[in-house]
């Protein structure tokens, strides 16, 4: 008995032995890795056939990479399910990841990016194309779709020249969704309150118009408790902005070459002390919730609260409702009126194999698979046309659909392109916040302070040359 | 053939193979799957890595910036601290109070303890959504039951004094799943001690004193440092909670560096916080080794340890 | 005399149950709002005051919730993954941990320490050459990440039942030897038998954190036919918000196996209760 356990000890250890060296060798070529990665190229990361040298019969093999939830969990896969037949020399391979890009995409993204193992396409978050750009990971469309004769008169000019880099189109949208403003229109009438226009060009619902429906929609009890609010104020970072562009400010001079942050002007202070005096100076919002958009689409729903702003891939959670939903645009103040609008882009990595097959991808994409995914999906889409057609055309409420459409024909206002938006993004939220719980009452001295923090920001993540 | 066995059985020969033979496993896992990514980690504090480009080796600049450049590093290390200072004693005493109930002789002792342990099975997402909207100011379940016994409730996560507490009542409520491991410690007391103890007249704080807690010693000091491990490297609750909020009152130094690694792809400076925190926890817990001396007694331990 | 033990006993069980249940209150009241949620149409989840009893009841939120996407298949990987993964961290970090409790040889204690300082190395520094490590030796879109690991030992149940084997006395073990047992016999046929429970913790917690563990598998698969459910659940939040209803009734359900494992493995805590009324 002694005797065999000792030999099995023995091969143990020789076995052990064996993983161990190659652990560290492992290891070793691990360190390694990150700094000849870029000159390495690698394959495309799900490829499981070999890559064809010679012109093939074979199918070029292409992997997207999208995050996938509600409201249209597998419904983008089965939208461009047919893709392998519509260009036979290509194979796609989906791969859906859960939890969208704060809820683990990023990580699993960027750490395949890391190891130089890059999709063939992919969803990223406008903040991330800069630095992608910087380090020249993308590959140029460009020359793809002028010898395809794509149209891109299709999407918004402003979406194209905020994928456009030295001449180079870097992207194709994955959803262009609007914000606007969603209300109860029950709550309004029997408030007599006046109504959100649905018109862009209406100038005839201004802020003093949206200041007063929101005093008729607050209402207290005989306790002074308030009952019900007219808006939700939101530290929701691109309805701030909109309130500050409303007032005419910018959050920075140049949103394609900024050099530095315009917070503090007086236009844009004037927005944010509007915005967030409606809550605290006059009650019309109820209290702060920990994250931006939480909790708004319920107060809504249990009728307590009268506007909130979100955005065309929310409507589905106001279909089945006991009162009528509606759609309006932001009041005009001194600077127009204004909006936001979502322009996430589909990518290519400059190390993909097969870019012909990305495109056509994209393509399709852009394309047949639009409908299904509009339609089915719930959300708004990206074409024009594809827009009208199947987003405006859906009955069911919220109405008018034309109002996110329309709020996308006039964008105007791309995130400020730099390469570490995010960490100015937070810093600006970490001082905001203090207006938001009413820590802080004047707008001007937080203003001030977030000039003060992102101004050498700013210059830091400005990789650009004029 | 009796002359190896004898060298092999004598004491100490036997132990040293032996032991080193059954920690092996560990050590080979060890190298294979930590050591590489480890030492990777700590080179790469020395430089700076945006996921993309090549490593530019930047020396000790890491280093300075967290300590003398960027507050939000120290800050967010004083906000983990805090929340640990008070979190681990609360949950180790909690926690020990409810396992020593659940393991008298109750009805429903069985649904009992389940029901303490769900929270441990629930974990992740759902979990950390679940309680934002119970910390919910306006309609949440918290300030709804507080309004119940005429309590105005804070804003709880959007008030900055109440955001750190409201992240320890959290963690209170999932106590039962560290309950397991004080039952199995309770297990361990033979029970002729408590006989002989009733016997003897002793009273339940008596018995409480003399020889349970002496006796789980062992397993309080386990609670004791894997509590300290866990507590600051709190992360998943924050991001989706609070992302940091309100103004960084709840920025905890994980959720910082994740951010630093994979929002701002600053990788060698992430890389440089992940080696401090290891020192800071390193030193606190070998602190509490050197503690443990005093206080912890093991029935089955060899001479002069700990 | 007699009365007065009565009374006493009376008033500590008392005590006993009013505590408990005061605190089950506090830790289930998530676990109802969580089950009325799974069964209310997705415009009613926050309707405030809080509704306890939906209205309407939607039954169908369960089986919707469970076949939109593929949580059979889901189980099955996940129960493939779980059963080898909570084998061997079980066994093997019992083999260790008997190493640096019951043993004693030259480094055993600087190499323990080692041991603990592994858990303190955040991981998501360690996440990028774990990656690039796994992918040179072709395991990503494998379940061998997910499983392999376990059966080198783990930290934390390594600490945990090293404490607990300290506390054995070592009597039985010492009779052993002298009849002829080698240490590591000891071990299998003494020690490992006495620590059940300590046993038993760890098989549950290694359970229960293999059964949710969405993170790795979000990481090292690609492959959506070898999801598990945890990295199903996930699917319910997206970056376009949660579905509430749907994300509740899957994670009820995906909850059960774990509580009821716990459920029927607590009995082997119970050895030790303490037999009268009042501790």
């Amino acid at each position: 008995m002694l005797e065999k356990k000792k030999i099995s000890r023995r091969d143990f250890l020789r076995v052990s032995g064996v993983a161990a060296a190659s652990g560290v060798l492992a290891a070793c070529g691990a360190e390694a890795t990150p700094e000849e990665e870029v000159k390495e190229e690698m394959p495309a990361e799900e490829a499981e056939e070999e890559q064809p040298e010679a012109p093939a019969e074979e199918p070029e093999e292409v992997s997207i990479f999208f995050w996938d939830g509600p409201p249209l969990i597998g419904i983008r896969e089965e939208a461009m399910q047919p893709f392998d037949e519509a260009y036979p020399g290509c194979k796609m391979n989906f791969t859906s990841n859960p939890g969208g890009p704060a809820g683990g995409y990023n990580d699993k993204l960027f750490t395949m990016l890391a190891a130089g193992d890059a999709p063939d396409v992919f969803i990223i978050e406008y903040t991330e194309l800069a630095g992608l750009l910087s380090k020249d990971q993308l590959l140029d469309l460009k020359p793809m779709i002028e010898a395809d004769g794509y149209d891109l008169s299709q999407f918004p000019e402003m979406m194209i020249e905020a994928y456009t880099h030295e001449g180079g189109i870097y992207g194709l949208p994955d959803n262009l969704a609007a914000i606007a403003i969603f209300y109860n229109q029950d709550m309004f009438e029997e408030a007599g309150a006046m109504l959100p226009t649905d018109k862009w060009d209406d100038e005839g619902w201004t802020v003093d118009d949206f200041f007063n429906s929101c005093e008729k929609l607050t209402k207290t009890d005989a306790s002074g408790k308030t009952t019900q609010w007219g808006y939700d104020v939101t530290t929701w970072d691109k309805v701030w902005q909109t309130w500050v562009r409303i007032f005419g400010g910018q959050m920075v001079d140049d949103p394609f070459y900024p050099t530095e942050c315009t917070l503090n002007e007086k236009e844009a202070v004037e927005g944010l002390q509007f915005l967030f005096d409606l809550r605290w100076e006059y009650g019309f919002a109820p209290k702060p919730e920990a994250m931006a958009d939480m909790g708004s689409t319920e107060l809504l729903l249990s009728g307590k609260l009268g506007m909130l702003n979100n955005g065309s891939w929310a409507f589905n959670n106001f279909r089945d409702t006991d009162f009528t939903v509606s759609l309006g645009h932001y009041p005009t103040g001194p600077g127009g009126r204004s909006n936001y609008v979502y322009y996430y882009p589909l990518v290519v990595p400059k190390t993909t194999k097969s870019p012909q097959c990305a495109f056509n991808m994209m393509k399709y994409f852009e394309g047949p698979a639009m409908e299904k995914i509009i339609k089915d999906g719930g959300l708004q889409g990206t074409t024009f046309d594809a827009q009208e057609k199947w987003f405006e055309t859906d009955p069911v409420q919220p109405n008018p659909k034309y109002v996110f459409t329309d709020a996308v024909k006039h964008f105007l206002a791309p995130d400020p392109i730099l390469t570490n938006w995010n960490e100015i993004l937070n810093v600006m939220q970490a001082q905001l916040d203090l207006l938001n719980i009413g820590e802080e009452r004047d707008a001007k001295v937080v203003c001030d302070e977030i000039v003060r923090q992102v101004n050498p920001l700013i210059a830091e993540g400005q990789w650009r040359t004029q | 053939m009796t002359r190896i066995v004898q060298y092999f059985r004598s004491y100490k020969n036997e132990d040293t193979i032996t032991g080193w033979l059954m920690v092996s496993p560990w050590i080979i896992g060890f190298l294979v799957f930590f050591l590489g990514p480890m030492i990777a980690s700590l080179v790469l504090s020395f430089m700076e890595w945006d996921l993309i480009s090549p490593p530019e080796f930047v020396g000790i600049n890491n280093y300075l910036e967290m300590f003398v450049v960027d507050p939000l590093a120290m800050h967010s290390l004083k906000i983990t601290m805090i929340f640990a200072f008070f979190s681990i004693p609360i949950n180790i005493v909690i926690g020990l109070a409810i396992a020593m109930l659940l393991n008298t002789k109750i009805k429903g002792l069985a649904i009992f303890r389940t029901i303490y342990y769900l929270p441990a099975v629930l974990a992740g997402v759902a979990v950390a959504l679940l309680w934002r909207w119970i910390f919910s100011s306006e309609f949440g379940l918290l300030n709804l039951g507080l309004s119940l016994i005429g309590i105005e409730g804070p804003a709880w996560l959007s008030d900055k004094a109440t955001a750190l507490p409201s992240f320890v009542i959290m963690r209170i409520w999932g106590v039962g799943a560290m309950m397991v491991i004080y039952l199995a410690g309770l297990q361990s007391i033979p029970t002729e001690f408590y006989e002989a103890a009733e016997i003897d007249g002793a009273n339940w704080l008596q018995r409480t004193f003399k020889i349970t807690l002496p006796l789980l010693t062992p397993t309080i000091f386990f609670q004791l440092i894997v509590g300290l491990i866990f507590a600051m490297q709190i992360f998943t609750e924050p991001l989706m909670m609070t992302n940091g909020g309100p103004a960084n009152a709840t920025l905890f130094y994980i959720l910082y560096l994740y951010r630093q690694a994979f929002q701002y792809f600053n990788m060698g400076y992430a890389s440089a916080l992940a080696w401090l925190f290891f020192l800071v926890v390193l030193l606190l817990t070998l602190f509490t080794f050197r503690s443990a001396r005093s206080w912890v007694y093991y029935e089955g331990a060899q001479e002069g340890e700990s | 005399m007699r009365l007065g033990i009565r009374f006493r006993d009376l008033i500590s069980k008392t005590f006993i149950y009013g505590a408990l249940i005061a605190g089950s209150f506090f830790i289930i009241m998530p676990l109802i709002w969580m089950i009325s949620t799974s069964l209310k149409l997705k415009s009613h989840v926050f309707r405030f005051p809080p509704e306890f009893i939906p209205n309407p009841v939607v039954w169908s939120n369960y089986p919707e919730a469970l076949t939109i996407l593929p949580f059979d298949k889901y189980l099955i990987n996940t129960l493939i993954i779980v059963i080898i993964s909570v084998t061997g961290e079980v066994l093997m970090s019992a083999v260790v941990a008997y190493a640096f409790s019951r043993l004693k040889w030259k480094g055993r204690d600087i190499l323990f320490i080692i041991v603990i300082a592994t858990m303190m190395l955040p991981g998501q520094v360690t996440l990028i050459p774990i990656f690039i490590l796994y992918r040179q030796i072709g395991w990503l879109d494998t379940f061998f990440p997910l499983t392999v690991p376990s059966w080198f030992g783990n930290a934390f149940y390594i600490f945990l039942l090293r404490q607990y084997f300290m506390t054995i006395s070592k009597d039985m073990d010492e009779a052993a030897v002298i009849d002829g047992a080698s240490k590591f016999g000891v071990f299998w046929r003494i020690t490992l038998p006495m620590a059940k429970p300590a046993l038993g913790a760890v098989a549950i917690f290694s359970f229960q954190f293999h059964w949710n563990d969405f993170f790795r598998p979000l990481i090292f698969l690609f492959d959506k036919n070898k999801y598990t459910l945890a990295l199903g659940l996930r699917f319910f939040q997206g970056g376009y918000g949660t579905d509430w209803p749907y994300l509740m009734a899957a994670s009820l359900v995906v909850m059960l196996p774990v509580i009821l494992i716990f459920f029927f493995a607590q009995r082997y805590f119970i050895q030790g209760v303490v037999l009268t009324g009042y501790k």
